[in-house]
């Protein structure tokens, strides 16, 4: 009994002793949602200490999500514009599990932006990132680039947007809509260069638009 | 402590030998390989998703191995009867105890080492060579072994049985994670009940210390970060439950 106290007053004073410890964690508090599809996963992940793990399936389901037709209860496709209405939580709940992952932040703004016309979506989540990370340039050029096109200045919103797609985290689709814009403005150049990054990327699924732009611009 | 250093080699001989660690490599690289498969759906963050994945197994199969090495390696001793032969020689328990948990930790080592470099060659024919992550979330994953190693040590001669002494290392395991998340919601939390649980939480071991693999990308965090710290907690919270253990064990009569 008494190597028994001795022990748990030793591991006490150890962790009492290492809590004031100052080490790198990520928050404890994170506000996730308990609804939706991946959830189970993601909090089993959390609980045994692979919050990066739970957030890296998070963002595949949001891939696969974003990638297959969405339909409402009806089984009727939405249009391009619209629709994908759990592309934001989905967002935040890998938010919440790995707050300091910048890219499916800009994935996802950049999606809820320029894709499905939701652009108040895409600052909020923006936001939400930058409290975090205030001085994130990419961030920030992002949240440029949605407030330019929500005004319908395209021009400004791309200059915005060309930041943000210079920086090592930046997503393919977002390079790709960049490319996208640029060959809408007559930049021929910076398009064709993005569109050649594109094909170099290893996200494949934009190597079929990057050749086909191309083509149109040779 | 020579007796502990014959026993600690023995064991990691007798380990390797045995089809137990082979097999736990060999379903590491194939859980591994398997991990390629959620990186082609991955896109731009395939590399990232291979290194989590990949160090997730290393590090669930390293603890999982260390935790049955540790649990059956006394519990099948006095079972087979087979360690009067060595306490009837001049081996001190405690050098026993240590000999074996030495042994089982490096026997475990050596495996995690191989699963490594299975992950390893992985990125590197994907053209994304990993680096120091991968050797920081190595470190973790043999601190962590280390701890629970040394709790299984501990829960198996106060259980009965292999099966819930894992079962106690499990549940220990993920309350070991869990410690910031308990102290958060202990904190906020308006029940007398759960606040009275408050103190049991300080006595489990705090794994997000020692979770390299969990925050490579947080400012300040990777080689920036003291790694000396994380293993003098793993080694003081080891020493402490292996204390504890040997003052168990002396008491025991076989």
């Amino acid at each position: 009994m008494r190597a028994a106290l001795a022990a748990a007053g030793a591991a006490a004073a150890l962790n009492l002793a290492f809590s004031s410890v100052s080490v790198p964690r990520l928050p404890a508090r994170g506000g996730v949602s308990l609804a939706g599809e991946g959830v189970v996963a993601g909090a089993a992940l959390w609980s045994l200490g692979m919050r990066r793990l739970g957030a890296d399936l998070g963002f595949i389901n949001l891939l696969v999500y974003y990638g297959t037709h969405d339909e409402d209860h009806d089984g009727h496709e939405h249009a391009a514009a619209g629709g994908y209405e759990d592309l934001l939580p989905r967002a935040r709940r890998i938010r919440a599990l790995d707050p300091y992952w910048s890219y499916p932040v800009l994935y996802a703004a950049g999606a809820l932006a320029f894709n499905l016309e939701r652009p108040d979506e895409a600052l909020a989540l923006l936001d939400e990132a930058l409290a975090l990370r205030p001085g994130d340039r990419e961030l920030l050029a992002t949240v440029a680039a949605v407030g330019f096109q929500k005004k319908g200045d395209l021009t400004a919103a791309l200059e915005r947007l060309m930041t943000a797609v210079d920086g090592p985290d930046a997503p393919t689709m977002l390079k790709n809509m960049a490319a996208f814009m640029n060959e809408r403005l007559g930049r021929r150049e910076t398009a064709a260069r993005l569109y050649r990054e594109i094909l170099e990327s290893r996200d494949a699924s934009y190597h079929e638009a990057a050749e086909r732009g191309l083509a149109r611009l040779r | 402590m020579n007796a502990a250093m014959v026993l600690a080699v023995n064991t990691w001989r007798q380990l390797l030998r045995t089809r137990f660690l082979p097999v736990v490599v060999l379903f590491g690289g194939v859980l591994v390989y398997l991990g390629l498969l959620l990186g082609a759906l991955a896109g731009d963050v395939e590399p990232r998703v291979l290194l989590d994945v990949g160090m997730a197994v290393v590090e669930v199969m390293t603890c999982g191995a260390l935790a049955y090495c540790a649990a059956s390696g006394v519990l099948l001793e006095i079972e087979q009867k087979t360690l009067y032969l060595i306490l009837t020689r001049p081996v001190p328990r405690p050098a026993f105890l240590l000999g074996r948990y030495a042994g089982a930790v490096a026997a475990s080592a050596t495996a995690a080492a191989a699963m490594t470099a299975c992950v390893a060659s992985v990125l590197l024919v994907k053209g994304a060579p990993a680096g120091t992550d991968l050797l920081l979330a190595l470190w973790g994953a043999l601190l962590k072994g280390l701890v629970t190693a040394a709790v299984a040590t501990l829960l198996a001669l106060v259980s009965t049985s292999v099966l819930s002494a894992m079962t106690m290392t499990g549940v220990v395991w993920v309350l070991g994670h869990f410690v910031a998340e308990i102290r958060f919601l202990a904190q906020h939390t308006q029940s007398l009940a759960a606040k009275a649980l408050l103190p049991a939480v300080w006595l489990l071991p705090d794994f997000a210390l020692l979770n390299y693999r969990d925050r490579l990308h947080l400012p300040g965090a990777g080689l920036g970060e003291s790694l000396a710290l994380g293993a003098l907690y793993a080694v003081l919270y080891s020493a402490v439950c292996l204390g504890l253990t040997t003052a168990l064990f002396r008491r025991r009569e076989f």
